[in-house]
């Protein structure tokens, strides 16, 4: 019986691991982006189309505020209720460059409601009354996102380590 | 029995007792989701929300199967206090969280969380309560019977 062992010779690994760990991060971070992006609850879309990609600090512009089809509604008995749903238009934006293993990377959204919509699911009442039923979903639909990023990296370099 | 079931029965009752000793209730996914009245309340109160993105994991071995979760407590409490309350009931949702294993509930449950975020504070708006907000994603490995 024998038992093989082969080995790789350092200089010929490294450029591989490096090669390995490029191409994870960037299949996390699109990933990741793609997620926030679907998963995020939309009316007109601005907030789901404003997740971006970040390079050594977190992108600070989003989608204009005209952007997509607002819901229309009306109120009925003290209640908003939508007379024509929303475009939910969805436009995820690659990040315009070579994602590199160096660095800080951030995948951040800055429209000015984007704090309650993903960690309580929808705006504070006090911020326009009802909210509207698009918004009222899983509220933990960011931070199970978010907190899975470590897994999907891990899952990504296996598929590409040498 | 569901798979599910006794991982959500675990965090639910330690999470459950530990805010209860502060006497803050524990709202259920699916069970009054919406414990705001519409004049809007000032009472504690917490809504938490497991879910498990990832449930294609295999067998271990037979009637052993390993799951990954994410759990998230909201926590309210009345605004204008300061955040002192906030924290505390933060303090102790995480320190249940720390301690999940310890927890003997049911006992066929063998689970940990891999990392805790927050507490984050949600203070936007002007509404009665403020928000603070703790996740965690969670490993659990499950006999079933």
């Amino acid at each position: 019986m024998t038992v093989k062992v082969t080995g790789t010779s350092f200089d010929d690994i490294v450029p591989k691991l490096q090669k390995a760990l490029d191409g994870a991060l960037a299949n996390t971070l699109n990933l990741q982006q793609g997620a926030l992006g679907k998963s995020n609850p939309k009316d007109s879309g601005r907030m789901a189309s404003s997740w971006f990609i970040g390079q050594n600090q977190p992108r600070r512009d989003t989608r204009p505020e005209d952007f997509g089809t607002k819901a229309e509604r009306k109120v009925v008995d003290g209640k908003s209720v939508i007379t024509k749903p929303g475009s939910r238009t969805l436009v995820i934006e690659k990040f315009n460059g070579k994602i590199t293993f160096e660095g800080a990377w951030y995948i951040s959204n800055n429209v000015p409601y984007a704090q309650p919509i993903a960690l309580q699911g929808g705006y504070p009442r006090s911020w326009g009354g009802e909210p509207v039923p698009s918004l009222l979903v899983q509220k933990d639909w960011y931070t199970s996102i978010a907190n899975r990023t470590g897994q999907v990296f891990v899952k990504e370099f296996n598929k590409l380590k040498p | 029995m569901s798979m599910y079931q006794p991982i959500r029965a675990r965090y639910e009752l330690a999470i459950r007792d530990a805010l209860a000793d502060l006497g803050v209730i524990l709202h259920y996914d699916n069970v009054q989701e919406e414990p705001i009245p519409e004049n809007g309340a000032v009472d504690e109160y917490a809504i938490m929300t497991i879910s498990f993105p990832s449930s294609f994991e295999p067998d271990l071995c037979n009637g052993l199967r390993r799951i990954q979760g994410n759990v998230q407590v909201n926590i309210c409490a009345p605004r204008m206090t300061g955040m002192r309350r906030l924290e505390e009931l933060a303090d102790a949702v995480i320190c249940a969280l720390m301690n999940i294993n310890d927890y003997p509930l049911p006992d066929n449950v063998r689970t940990k969380v891999t990392g805790i975020q927050g507490p984050t504070p949600v203070l936007g708006g002007q509404d009665p309560q403020a928000v603070t907000v703790v996740s965690a994603p969670f490993e659990a490995r499950v006999e079933l019977p």
